[in-house]
């Protein structure tokens, strides 16, 4: 009688299992959304959890680099659309978490597909960080070069250090005179000057961003170097070059074979005499063709 | 002073008008009188039996002479001093009916920790400890958790913390409850000690030959109401109501054949116990001699408090509501 | 004998303790230190740079929760098991007043706190050191005014347990206040969101416990100093506040009939 009542359990775990799979499906789509942000206002969040408010918000900003990461890193086709909401809830919960704002203004402003590609939810997310922390200079630093590099404001950009020395005394001096770089129009060497600030200061994700683009301005420098060569070889033999070596054997430029800093070689169209930066190289984008 | 002139004892505990009611029911609607208008005193040195049934106002009168309750009306005092008055503590001990102990602690922390509250040196409580944990045959168990105590030992340790501060006057609140014959025996000889040693006693009880033994004085409570008060030998008839005869063998038939004199007959295995009236017996000792029968004893029996009390409680009718404990 | 009621009091206020360490209130410390590890080690790994800010986060909350459960369940039980156990009954009948009974409870429960929360406090400064991280004294000042806040839920559940008439209730009671007085600037916007007259609003802030007064938590993360002065008037606030609930405990267990 026993071992038949024992046997029942083999059909009986089955169907606890196939039932549980059943109500999981059901639950899936409801649950994920209310999983994620537990609440449907950052502010009424807040207000309910008195006394408690840092380690909620250490949990949501986890959840924040849970999210991005995971988005980024596992999905080909990744969608952030909770991000903003995530940071935002973080944010109200402890508004001095002054990395959630640094941090989750590079997430959503990078690029699609390494970021959400929301460069104004970026700005306002930094904006919102200088509102609850007028005495950081970091953020008004973050919030200059945000609208220097992401926005392409370079007035806006020199307001804002400007304003930020100041507002806040202690900023360091450098601030003031990026300000003046960056109204002189003097594009690449002052975001160079950004690009090595951040790329000695920052880390992780900041830094592998801040050295990816200190490599296209070389790569850039590069490209501008061996056009103006060309430019001169134009001028000096009526025609462009038919190729690079021509170029370098009549002594405008040393290397035949120029490699950007990925190690990729840059190509030249011998049509229209341009030299591009390789295709395939890590750093090409269709703007600096 | 009373006490200076011969012949007027001393009052250890002096009650008087004292009333109290509760509201029973739901919202305290009804009220229950516990007791009405109670006055008595208990003289120094003596053993002072508070006797009732359950739910007569024994435990009440004790609360409120403890301080754990308050009566509506009446004053009481113990050693002289006002009940409200914390100065009789010192000299007074009190056991309260099914008491309960840490059981976290072991006896020997909980005496002294009691010993604690009344000022004593460490010295004075660990001897004193000591002492009465030998007194009342705990020592043995001395150290184990009172967690693990049975109920006849918290009912000895519930007297040897009364006694922690030596008192004049002990309050015992059914003292016998829960102990087995050893115990009783051991709380009767304390009993008799502490009044060899001049202290007074004042317990209360339901097991009235617990009394007959030990008590110079009683006092009968029922229903809040106190039926009588005094020596036994004064409430008790100290006449002879009957004999009791046992007897062994003999002619059955002789001895069934004496009907006058004979109150009751019972038969106990091959003996024969026949309660007899006075007037008859020399008769029945006769023809049982007679009939070849054995005598083995002839006891002179007097009303009991047992029977004193029966009869008190079926003279008086009692009210029309639940006795509660 | 100098004080007798002073020794008197210290008597029952070692026995509480002892009675907490016996009945095992404090082995809650076993399951913070396990909170307080595994956050340190774990938490910090999963986040950006934030392995010093959990743990001190996290152990502060820790304090304040598990300091709280405390005070309420086992003040509650104060009083009210020595009632329900009769416990009390003996004890009352030596030369103890009701009133020394309720401040040598009241005070041995804030001595098991108090050994309580200090252990909790090496706990986090050994976890931010298994961090690598260097112990912040800041976090002391939270510490301590979450300190004083405990103290006041002990006495407001010794107030309800001689007040209420079962320890459900008493303790229902010790939570709500405790609950409400978290949430006073909640109560005292009141009027703007809601018909309620300013009047009520007001009185129900000031008669609430302002638990609001012992949050020093993010000043102590964010290592902002907090001014003497400050400490001074959230502690009178805690005297003042205790004394009323005190002196209110030992009015109703005074006249208390003990059945």
């Amino acid at each position: 009688m026993r071992r038949l009542l024992a046997l029942l359990l083999v059909p009986i775990t089955a169907a606890v299992v196939y039932v549980q799979r059943r109500i999981d499906a059901e639950l899936a789509g409801f649950a994920a959304r209310e999983r994620l942000l537990f609440a449907d206002s950052p502010d009424r969040l807040r207000q309910l959890v008195p006394g408690f408010e840092l380690v909620l918000a250490d949990i949501y900003w986890l959840r924040t680099v849970q999210y991005y990461g995971s988005e980024s890193l596992f999905n080909a086709e990744p969608r952030y659309d909770e991000l903003r909401t995530l940071i935002e809830i973080t944010t109200t919960l402890d508004p001095r978490l002054e990395l959630a704002y640094r941090y989750g203004a590079v997430f959503l402003s990078e690029g699609f597909p390494i970021g959400a590609g929301q460069p104004e939810a970026g700005k306002e997310i930094l904006e919102k960080g200088v509102r609850a922390n007028p005495d950081s200079w970091r953020l008004r630093w973050d919030l200059g070069a945000h609208w220097f590099f992401f926005m392409k404001n370079p007035k806006q950009a020199a307001d804002v250090l400007r304003q930020a020395r100041k507002h806040v005394p202690s900023a360091p001096f450098w601030l003031e005179s990026l300000a003046a770089r960056f109204l002189e129009g003097d594009d690449r060497s002052s975001a160079r000057e950004i690009w090595r600030h951040q790329y000695e200061t920052g880390e992780g994700v900041i830094r592998e961003n801040a050295l990816y683009n200190l490599q296209v301005l070389d790569a850039l420098d590069i490209r501008d170097a061996y056009r103006a060569a060309i430019a001169r070889f134009r001028a000096a033999h009526g025609r462009p070059p038919e190729s690079l070596g021509e170029l370098a054997q009549a002594g405008y430029v040393r290397d035949a074979a120029p490699r950007d800093p990925t190690g990729a070689p840059f190509v030249y169209d011998a049509a229209d005499g341009r030299v591009k930066m390789a295709r395939t190289s890590r750093l090409w984008r269709s703007k600096y063709e | 002073m009373a006490s200076e002139i011969p012949g007027v004892r001393k009052v250890a505990v002096s009650i008087s008008n004292l009333s109290k009611s509760y509201g029973v029911g739901f919202l305290a609607r009804r009220s229950r009188q516990a007791l009405h208008n109670l006055s008595l005193d208990v003289h120094e040195g003596e053993v002072f039996g508070y006797l009732g049934p359950n739910g007569s106002g024994k435990t009440t009168t004790l609360k409120i002479l403890m301080g754990l309750s308050f009566a509506e009306s009446g004053t009481a005092s113990l050693l002289g001093l006002p009940q409200g008055d914390p100065g009789w503590r010192y000299r007074v001990g009190y056991l309260p009916e099914h008491p309960y102990f840490y059981d976290y602690l072991t006896a020997s922390e909980y005496l002294d920790y009691v010993g604690q509250l009344f000022g004593q040196s460490k010295q004075r409580r660990r001897e004193q400890a000591r002492r009465l944990l030998e007194r009342v045959r705990l020592t043995n168990v001395g150290s184990l958790p009172v967690r693990r105590y049975s109920k006849g030992m918290c009912q000895r340790l519930g007297i040897a913390q009364a006694l922690m501060n030596d008192p004049e006057l002990v309050f015992l609140d059914e003292p016998m409850s829960g102990l087995d014959p050893i115990g009783r025996r051991l709380v009767r000889d304390l009993i008799l000690e502490l009044k060899a040693q001049g202290r007074t006693v004042f317990f209360s009880t339901h097991i009235l030959s617990d009394a007959e033994t030990l008590c110079d004085r009683v006092a009968l409570l029922r229903s809040g109401r106190l039926l009588s008060v005094g020596r036994l030998d004064e409430i008790l008839n100290q006449d002879v109501s009957h004999f009791e005869v046992l007897l062994s063998g003999g002619d059955a038939a002789a001895l069934e054949r004496i009907a006058s004199g004979v109150r009751e007959r019972m038969a106990l295995g091959e003996r024969v116990k026949l309660d007899v009236d006075e007037s008859a017996l020399g008769q029945i000792l006769a023809v049982a001699l007679q009939s070849g029968a054995r005598i083995l004893s002839v006891q002179p029996v007097r009303q009991s408090l047992e029977d004193y009390f029966m009869k008190e409680m079926a003279a008086t009718p009692s009210q029309a509501w639940p006795l509660l404990d | 004998m100098a004080a007798p009621g002073l020794s008197r009091v210290v008597a029952v206020a070692a026995n509480t303790f002892r009675e907490s360490v016996r009945e095992r209130v404090l082995y809650n410390l076993v399951l913070f230190a396990v909170v307080m590890t595994f956050s340190s080690l774990v938490l910090g790994e999963l986040s950006i740079r934030q392995d010093e800010k959990i743990v001190k986060d996290l152990g502060l909350a820790s304090i304040d929760v598990f300091g709280t459960l405390i005070a309420l369940f086992v003040g509650v039980g104060l009083i009210r098991k020595e009632i329900e156990r009769r416990s009390l009954y003996p004890l009352l009948c030596k030369p103890l007043s009701r009133g020394e009974f309720l401040i040598g409870k009241f005070l041995g429960l804030s001595f098991t706190l108090l050994v309580n929360v200090a252990l909790m406090t090496l706990g986090v400064f050994g976890a931010l050191l298994l961090a690598g991280r260097p112990a912040d004294l800041h976090l002391l000042t939270a510490i301590y005014a979450i300190y004083l806040g405990l103290l006041l839920t002990v006495g407001l559940a010794l107030f309800f347990s001689t007040l209420a008439s079962s320890q459900l209730l008493a303790t229902l009671w010790t939570f709500s206040l405790v609950v409400a007085g978290r949430f006073s600037d909640v109560v005292r916007n009141m009027q703007q969101v809601t018909s309620v007259p300013r009047w009520l609003s007001e009185t129900l802030y000031y008669l609430l416990p302002n638990y609001r007064n012992f949050d020093l938590k993010a000043r102590a993360v964010y290592g902002e100093a907090v001014s003497p002065d400050l400490l001074a008037w959230i502690t009178a606030y805690a005297a003042l506040y205790l004394s009323a609930v005190l002196f209110g405990a030992h009015q109703a267990f005074r006249r208390r009939e003990l059945s």
